[in-house]
């Protein structure tokens, strides 16, 4: 009986070992996206998923692609801890006289989850990312 | 046969999903199930989503066949809605629940409605809050007014908040529900509505809590208070833990295990519930 107790306490605090030696590597969701590198690569499937979706498409009709894609990777790195600054206009002044529709926006965010997907981001910095990006919808839509 | 011909048309509407998939927008999931009386929800609660996958300026349609089968009971229900601009949804639902052990059946239909009031479900801190309604009759008055029913049909409002948390829990997001009803149901109203003595409304909480272990499996826990009027038996709160399978914007399967407690003196009514849904 002793022995099952003292078993079971051992493998509790191995356990405990293990977890929190997980939870102490030192990765930032900047890291999780996997970097520089790693986000300019889901910001290009993100582009290119926004590009075939002709639902969306005409709203970037006038957009410099080249300037969004850098405003873009700037701002996922600033918002994922990456130390970056990101120098564009804020959300809702880049937004202005858009017209941007819940549809338009749901739209996008499912192109984004796909473009994090095609890169193999995982499902908790995918979450921990939406988690930041979700509560923009307010600056975005209908203005 | 009618619950086969519904099933197999849903099979072919989500075999066509890929042409009809652009037209809605919604995040997959974030049209909920359908309950067993037609509302987009859990399997027992109606949350304040709404149905299928429609977004602004967007309409979606479902049709969902569900059987709860338990250890003297078997419910079968089906419905079928129509949603407008993630705003208004309109139900129907038809709900037929078999005596097994006593012999015979007993039976509603269900029209319901909602409206979003304020908020929306991914996007802002407010929770997503509607309010809905729903219309039931019953199919025969003889049973419900035989035990003591007052009416053969009734009103219930309720409002709803639904709110997913983002990265709640081991990263996974985490969907929260709950539902305030004013009711006079016995049984939901498959025994009918009031009582001889009794013809107020009552207000009764349900509450449902699900985690999305991936973007479109979810497991979760429902629990739904229910006014206890009638004298010739006890009624019990209803409660269920549940898995939901979103296999596409098209299709989804729910499976869970019904804990009905105490119906028509018949105790411990626990078992299984199955669910599938197709959406346009």
């Amino acid at each position: 009986m002793l022995n099952t107790k003292r078993y079971f306490i051992g493998l509790f605090v191995g356990l405990l070992l293990v977890s929190s030696g997980c939870a102490n590597q030192p990765t930032t969701l900047y890291e999780q996206l996997g970097g520089n590198a790693g986000i300019s690569q889901i910001t290009d499937d993100f582009l290119l998923n926004l590009s075939q979706d002709k639902r969306i498409v005409n709203h970037f009709a006038h957009t410099d692609i080249d300037i969004f894609r850098q405003r873009l990777i700037e701002h996922l790195c600033e918002v994922s801890g990456g130390g970056c600054h990101y120098e564009g206009a804020s959300m809702f002044d880049a937004h202005i006289g858009l017209h941007i529709s819940q549809a338009d926006f749901d739209a996008v965010v499912g192109h984004l989850i796909s473009a994090l997907k095609q890169q193999n981001v995982s499902i908790s910095a995918r979450n921990a990312l939406l988690a930041k990006l979700a509560p923009m919808y307010q600056d975005i839509t209908y203005h | 046969m009618f619950r086969n011909i519904l099933i197999i048309s849903l099979l072919i509407v989500a075999s066509i999903s890929q042409p009809v998939n652009a037209d809605t927008s919604k995040v997959i999931a974030t049209g909920g199930a359908t309950t067993i009386e037609g509302a987009a929800g859990g399997g027992i609660v109606p949350w304040a989503v709404i149905n299928g996958y429609a977004s602004s300026d967007q309409w979606s349609v479902t049709a969902m066949s569900t059987q709860v089968s338990v250890d003297d009971f078997t419910l079968h229900a089906v419905g079928a809605s129509l949603s407008i601009d993630n705003r208004f949804e309109l139900s129907l639902a038809k709900q037929t629940f078999d005596l097994d052990t006593m012999g015979g059946k007993l039976g509603q239909d269900i029209i319901g409605i909602k409206y979003k009031l304020v908020g929306e479900l991914l996007y802002s801190s407010l929770p997503q809050i509607s309010l809905g309604m729903q219309y039931k009759r019953v199919d025969d008055f003889a049973i419900p007014q035989a035990v003591g029913a007052r009416n053969d049909w009734g009103l219930d409002i309720y409002l709803a908040a639904s709110k997913v948390y983002f990265d709640a829990i081991a990263g996974r997001n985490l969907v929260t529900n709950l539902t305030l009803r004013a009711t006079k149901a016995n049984q939901t109203g498959l025994l009918g509505f009031g009582t001889a003595a009794d013809n107020d409304y009552h207000l009764q909480a349900e509450a449902s809590i699900a985690l999305l272990l991936t973007d479109n499996f979810a497991v979760g826990y429902e629990y739904k208070q229910k006014p206890n009027q009638l004298g010739f038996a006890k009624e019990d709160d209803w409660q269920d833990i549940f898995a939901a399978w979103f296999i596409n914007k098209h299709l989804s399967l729910v499976g869970a295990y019904a804990d009905l407690g105490s119906i028509a003196g018949f105790e411990q009514q626990n078992g299984w519930y199955l669910s599938i849904e197709g959406t346009l």
